[in-house]
């Protein structure tokens, strides 16, 4: 059984903020981290990995210093990684990011059992890329899944978080799987973990490794263009009304807000 | 353990001090070509290199030279180097006595011995990352993260490795899902480069009678990053105080740091034997940034990053025997720090040299013996910071009886080269200085300045970045918390106040230790009255972020 | 250094540092280079997004995208009409297809154009009436039991077939878990361009000027930046939506449509739904779209039962700060916060809660933020569109008696 895993580096988003007088964003002092859902789907796969002695392999694209997610990776106690990393990606929506991966899975083994993902990446939140593998690799798509059992036969159940509520699904592998937080509490890399990764060779290939026609990768083969960006509008305290001698004056204001915004009344 | 994790030189604590010990053993082994090398391992308890470290940082450079390379102490300060420490050179210097909120009294010319001019200022967290790039470079490994919470001995009592903490436990002590057991790692030497108030370096101390002249004595730092409107002309300025918001018994003073045309390093650093249980340091650094000495440097500026850290500064005296069966003791956490110019970063980096040379003819001889190792205590002694430790060695105490004393001894010592006073002045405890709540209760407390620079704690707690896994053992642990209520009652307890971190809390008459907020500063350890708090580890990795202090 | 998406030509860069200063993404700086006088702008290829940002900023014209061949499709005008993909649920249309279908009416009457519904599904009875009374002008209908239930690959065929056959120009969804599932699976099989989350839809000129485009607006980076992305040279342009960020318009059902059945050949499902899992009791606050947050100011946890008692009339869910959770007053499934769940409702009420930053981050970015508390110095009201300063015992019964007789008066119409 093979599970290939492809994982992000994402800025800590949550530490990035606008600069007020600029208004760029401020990247001193932002770390670059695995993206957090990309440990759930991790965890899935190592947990497969313990349970079925699965081959556990990490995908990802980005720039040389990404090796640094793919040794976490290792760390943690995944079999082995590539990072796909070439001018020719830069640039790349999610439609050349979900290609450009592809072309990296199929050179990888051209069957692999399972692909997971996590739902999305935090600094994007497109969560596109899982399901745009899915179809270039011509698998099942199978999203948010919180749960996933699988048998000998390589039959599976999964429960998958809907809107509504939970869906559990059947099917049978191989599949693009989406991961979401409640699927596992990611593992941490024990020190033991972290020696054998710092050595281990990873894997970097240039979009001519993975034989990608270079017109379907990085700004080239990316249908949308981001054409502006700007700040958000600044959201500044509002009004406030004193209300401390005279409640009902409080009361007011927030009944005659709710109406003008038809928050629930209507 | 049979699946310990084996290692030559460990050094415990990835600051300057430790990667100069670790690039210093490499290189040196590489350049007299032996035939094998160690292997280096560096272990820290931050989720990555420097993000528990916190200096000014005035860098004094001489003891690069003959250590690192001239194209490396170039990267320090280039242009080319994106990450580099120092982005500014002392270009103007001053020191101002504080005398009261509104007065300072400007000292006309800088005493020589705190002169910094053309000293490279910036950041000790970018500082540690430097080194640690060259120290892996070099190939040791530094491995961030783990948490070493014990000192392994063997029958003799030689210190033979360390313990790495658990993960993945919960508040209750059970096991999670993902619990990771830590381990042990064995080395023929461990350095212990914990910083300020090591933990496992002060229970070595104690349990081998290291201890020095005088027990440590700590300040506790607090320092903001200050995001300014672009000026120029003022990168690179520093400005030196002395005095207010401290009362004239305690040693108290700050520093403003011009470190880019955008950025202004902000600190004040309070002597922890102070006396008063109703003191709050936080609150002294509010006071402190709203003197208008200080004002005009942060005028428009925006705190962007805050953190806390104890300095040992007992100096001289309070350094203890640094060699131990099996182990050294590097950096602050030996107390090297000089106590005059508030500077440990050059002596931390030249007691890592003299480690790892002296390691280096251990690993050569294969003698890792306590007397092999002695050579390190006698290195040390010979090295300049050593020197200016010994200058200093009695500025501080006349201190902790009155400023003025202190200013004028100051004086002395430096005219006479240290001689002056002559006697050792005794120190009293951190602990053991605070006095019993005057008239037993609590003051008012004094009434802060406003506006957007007056950051209250939680709001600081939040820009130092810090986070722990709130489902785990809490790490500060009052050992009765009995006591408490009679702490409150004699003390008013000061753990509520000293704690620039606001960990405690009282809630219904309790103690409530919010230990998520902790930024590993070690105050509580050290200033509790009642010795009542420990400080243990917390999962490794948890903890502040500084990426730039 | 990675190679980056832009190309400065160091013959026309001047080193004015406009580029610098312009990038939001600090991807530029100046280099001094021993051959030349002024300054240099460098890029690093790792930062770079490729936003264009100093593409446009550069006075010189000394940047420009690193662009080598032109894919796409070649028959971009064989593309017409608006589409709307029409989410059902249990043969339900949800709400968020009609509120696509009001934001694409305005679209397609300035692009001139038809605006179409997309109904999958089975046993739809009267909804694609529905549809068209919510503006659209055609509504294709495949009704057929393999589309009953969602299946992501069955969906996913069934749209795209619909989508080649039809060619719409634009095709919307809501960013719904389904839609958000699926959707950009079927992008891909159209290998075209898809934007997640968009906050703004308008119909205006490409940057050259020829023809009109769908601009598609969206935070990025945790909603710290907003970008605009267009899909110049594929089509359809897609763009998935939020729930609740437009509002749907009043049906109108005399309103003219053509309804069009459509039969699908479809492969077998993938994955086959044993259970559907529904629990109404289950806290979400994430994605609430009201929540009423209780803190410290509430003294005590039975305080929290005011609290509930609103959320449940306004169809919201309860939220609380740390405080109350480590006093043991709600479950932690209810904290907002740094340490608890980021949320971005529609409508925050903020009583008894005094915002502490840690607070704020995580519930700053909601639409609107009202704060009742008793000390006009709380931090909660920086963020809040309305602060009252006042007693939370004494506002919320009067607020709740008010909201009642609100109701009242709304059910007696």
């Amino acid at each position: 059984m093979h599970v290939i895993v492809c994982i992000k580096q994402v800025p800590d988003s949550t530490k990035i903020s606008i600069d007020p007088v600029t208004k760029t964003l401020m990247r001193e002092g932002v770390e670059s981290i695995l993206n957090p859902f990309d440990e759930y789907a991790l965890e899935v796969a190592l947990r497969i990995k313990d349970e079925k002695g699965a081959r556990v392999t990490v995908v990802s694209m980005g720039p040389p210093q990404a090796t640094a997610i793919i040794r976490e990776a290792l760390a943690r106690g995944a079999d082995d990684g590539v990072l796909l990393s070439d001018r020719a990606f830069a640039g790349a929506d999610t439609l050349a990011t979900a290609y450009a991966l592809t072309t990296a899975i199929q050179k990888i083994n051209p069957r692999p059992d399972l692909v997971l993902f996590g739902k999305q990446a935090i600094d994007g939140d497109t969560a596109q890329v899982g399901p745009g593998v899915s179809e270039d690799l011509g698998f099942p798509l199978v999203t948010y899944v919180r749960d996933l059992k699988i048998a000998d036969d390589g039959t599976y159940t999964v429960e998958t978080v809907m809107d509504a509520g939970i869906d559990v699904l059947e099917g049978k592998l191989p599949a693009v799987m989406t991961v979401v937080k409640e699927a596992a509490v990611p593992r941490f890399a024990t020190l033991a973990g972290w020696v054998r990764a710092k050595r281990a060779p990873v894997t970097v290939w240039t979009a001519k490794d993975t034989g990608a026609d270079p017109a379907r990768l990085g700004l080239n083969g990316s249908p949308t263009k981001v054409v502006d960006t700007f700040p958000p509008p600044v959201k500044t305290g509002g009004r406030v009304v004193d209300a401390s001698k005279d409640p009902a004056a409080g009361v007011a204001a927030i009944v005659a807000l709710m109406k003008e915004k038809k928050l629930g009344v209507a | 353990m049979g699946n310990a994790i084996q290692t030559d030189i460990l050094c415990v604590g990835a600051g300057v001090a430790s990667l100069s010990a670790a690039i210093r053993i490499l290189r040196t082994l590489k350049a007299r070509g032996a035939k094998a090398l160690p292997r280096v391992m560096v272990i820290d308890k931050g989720r990555s290199v420097g993000s528990h470290v916190l200096s000014g940082l005035v860098f004094d450079t001489a003891c690069l030279k003959g250590f690192l390379t001239d194209e490396e102490i170039d990267g320090l300060t280039s242009e080319k180097n994106r990450n580099r420490p120092f982005a500014a050179t002392v270009t103007k210097e001053a020191f101002h006595v504080l005398l009261d909120a509104k007065h300072s009294l400007p000292v006309p010319w800088v005493p020589p011995m705190m002169q910094d001019k053309g000293y490279p200022v910036g950041s000790l967290t970018k500082l540690t990352q430097y080194f640690a790039d060259i120290a892996e470079k070099e190939g040791a490994e530094v491995y961030t993260g783990f948490a070493a919470t014990e000192l392994i001995e063997d029958g003799n009592g030689r210190v033979v490795g360390v313990k790495i903490g658990d993960k993945g436990v919960d508040g209750k002590g059970a096991h999670k899902s993902n619990f990771t057991p830590g381990g042990e790692v064995h080395a023929k030497c461990v350095i212990l480069g914990e910083g300020g108030c090591g933990i496992l370096t002060n229970r070595l101390i104690e349990e081998k009678g290291l201890q020095g002249a005088r027990p440590q004595s700590y300040a506790v730092g607090i320092k903001e990053i200050i995001d300014v409107p672009e000026n120029k002309e003022r990168n690179g300025e520093i400005a030196h105080t002395f005095g207010y918001p401290a009362d004239m018994a305690t040693y108290g003073g700050g520093f403003v740091y011009h470190t880019s045309p955008t950025q202004v390093m902000i600190c004040y650093a309070y002597a922890l034997d102070y006396a008063h249980p109703e003191v709050d340091p936080h609150s002294l650094f509010r006071l402190f940034k709203a003197h208008p000495t200080l004002a005009g440097h942060i005028k428009d500026g925006k705190t962007v990053a805050y953190g806390a850290k104890v300095i040992p500064e007992g100096g001289y005296y309070s350094v203890p025997e640094v060699v131990a069966d099996g182990a050294l003791i590097v950096g602050d956490g030996a107390g090297l720090v000089d106590t005059l110019r508030i500077k440990g970063a050059h002596i931390a980096i030249e007691s890592g040299v003299c480690a790892g040379d002296t390691l280096a003819d251990c690993w050569e001889r294969g003698d890792f013996s306590l007397d092999a190792l002695r050579a390190y205590g006698a290195a040390l002694k010979k090295t300049d910071g050593w020197k200016q430790l010994k200058r200093v060695r009695n500025v501080r105490a006349p201190f902790s009886i009155n400023t003025l004393l202190g200013v004028m001894a100051a004086g002395c010592a430096w005219a006479t080269f240290g001689a002056f006073p002559f006697w050792q002045v005794p120190m009293e405890g951190d602990a053991e200085a605070t006095l019993p709540l005057r008239g037993g209760r609590l003051p008012e407390a004094p009434a802060l300045p406003g506006g957007p620079l007056s950051v209250d704690k939680l709001t600081d707690v939040f820009m130092s970045g810090t986070i722990h896994d709130e489902d785990q053992p809490c790490h500060l642990r009052i050992l009765d918390p009995g006591k408490c209520a009679e702490c409150l009652k004699t003390y008013g307890a000061p753990c509520l106040r000293f704690c620039p971190a606001e960990v405690y809390r009282l809630e219904d008459g309790r103690i409530h230790v919010d230990f998520s907020n902790c930024l590993h500063c070690k105050t509580c350890q050290i200033k509790d009255p009642c010795h009542n708090i420990e400080w243990t580890f917390p999962q490794g990795g948890d903890g502040p972020r500084y990426t730039r202090m | 250094m990675a190679d980056a998406p832009i190309f400065i030509d160091p013959e026309k860069c001047k080193g004015c540092t406009k580029c610098v200063n312009n990038c939001p993404f600090g991807a530029l700086s100046m280099e001094t280079r021993p051959e030349r006088k002024q300054k240099l702008a460098v890029v690093d290829g790792g930062a770079c997004r490729a936003c264009n940002k100093c593409v446009t900023s550069c006075p010189f014209k000394a940047i420009t995208m690193v662009e080598t061949e032109k894919s796409g499709v070649s028959d971009l005008a064989a593309y017409k009409d608006i589409w709307v993909f029409a989410e059902q649920d249990g043969g339900k249309v949800l709400d968020v297809a009609f509120e696509l279908l009001a934001t694409g009416r305005k679209l397609a009457d300035k692009r001139g154009c038809r605006l179409c519904a997309a109904l999958l599904g089975h046993n739809l009875g009267d909804e694609p009436k529905r549809l068209i009374a919510g503006g659209a002008d055609v509504v294709y209908v495949a009704d057929q039991p393999e589309l009953a239930q969602y299946e992501a690959n069955v969906y996913t065929e069934a749209l795209s077939k619909l989508i080649e056959e039809h060619k719409p120009e634009v095709v919307l969804a809501g960013a719904t878990g389904v839609g958000r599932a699926f959707f950009a699976r079927v992008a891909t099989r159209c290998r075209t361009g898809l934007t997640a989350d968009c906050t703004r839809l308008e119909i205006a000129p490409s940057p050259d000027g020829k023809t009109m485009l769908l601009h598609q607006t969206r935070p990025a980076f945790g909603g710290n930046i907003m970008a605009t992305i267009m899909t110049p040279d594929h089509r359809p342009q897609m763009s998935t939506v939020r729930p609740k960020v437009f509002k749907k318009a009043e049906p109108d059902f005399s309103r003219k449509g053509e309804i069009k059945p459509e039969v699908l050949e479809l492969a077998k499902a993938c994955t086959r739904l044993v259970k559907a899992i529904r629990d109404p009791n289950a806290v979400n606050i994430q994605d609430a779209s009201i929540i009423v947050a209780g803190g410290r100011g509430l003294k005590k946890a039975e305080n929290f039962a005011l609290c509930e008692k609103l959320a449940k009339m306004l169809g919201g869910v309860v939220g609380c700060s740390r405080a109350c959770v480590d006093a043991g007053w709600i479950d932690v499934a209810h904290q907002v916060g740094q340490t608890g769940k980021t949320v971005c409702p529609k409508l925050y009420l903020a009583c008894g809660i005094s915002g502490a930053i840690q607070h704020l981050e995580g519930m700053k970015s909601s639409d609107t933020i009202i704060a009742i508390n008793s000390d006009p110095n709380a931090p909660i009201f920086g963020v809040a569109d309305l602060g009252i300063v006042g007693d939370v015992f004494e506002i919320l019964p009067q607020l709740i008696a008010a909201l009642e007789k609100e109701t009242a008066k709304q059910e007696g119409r």
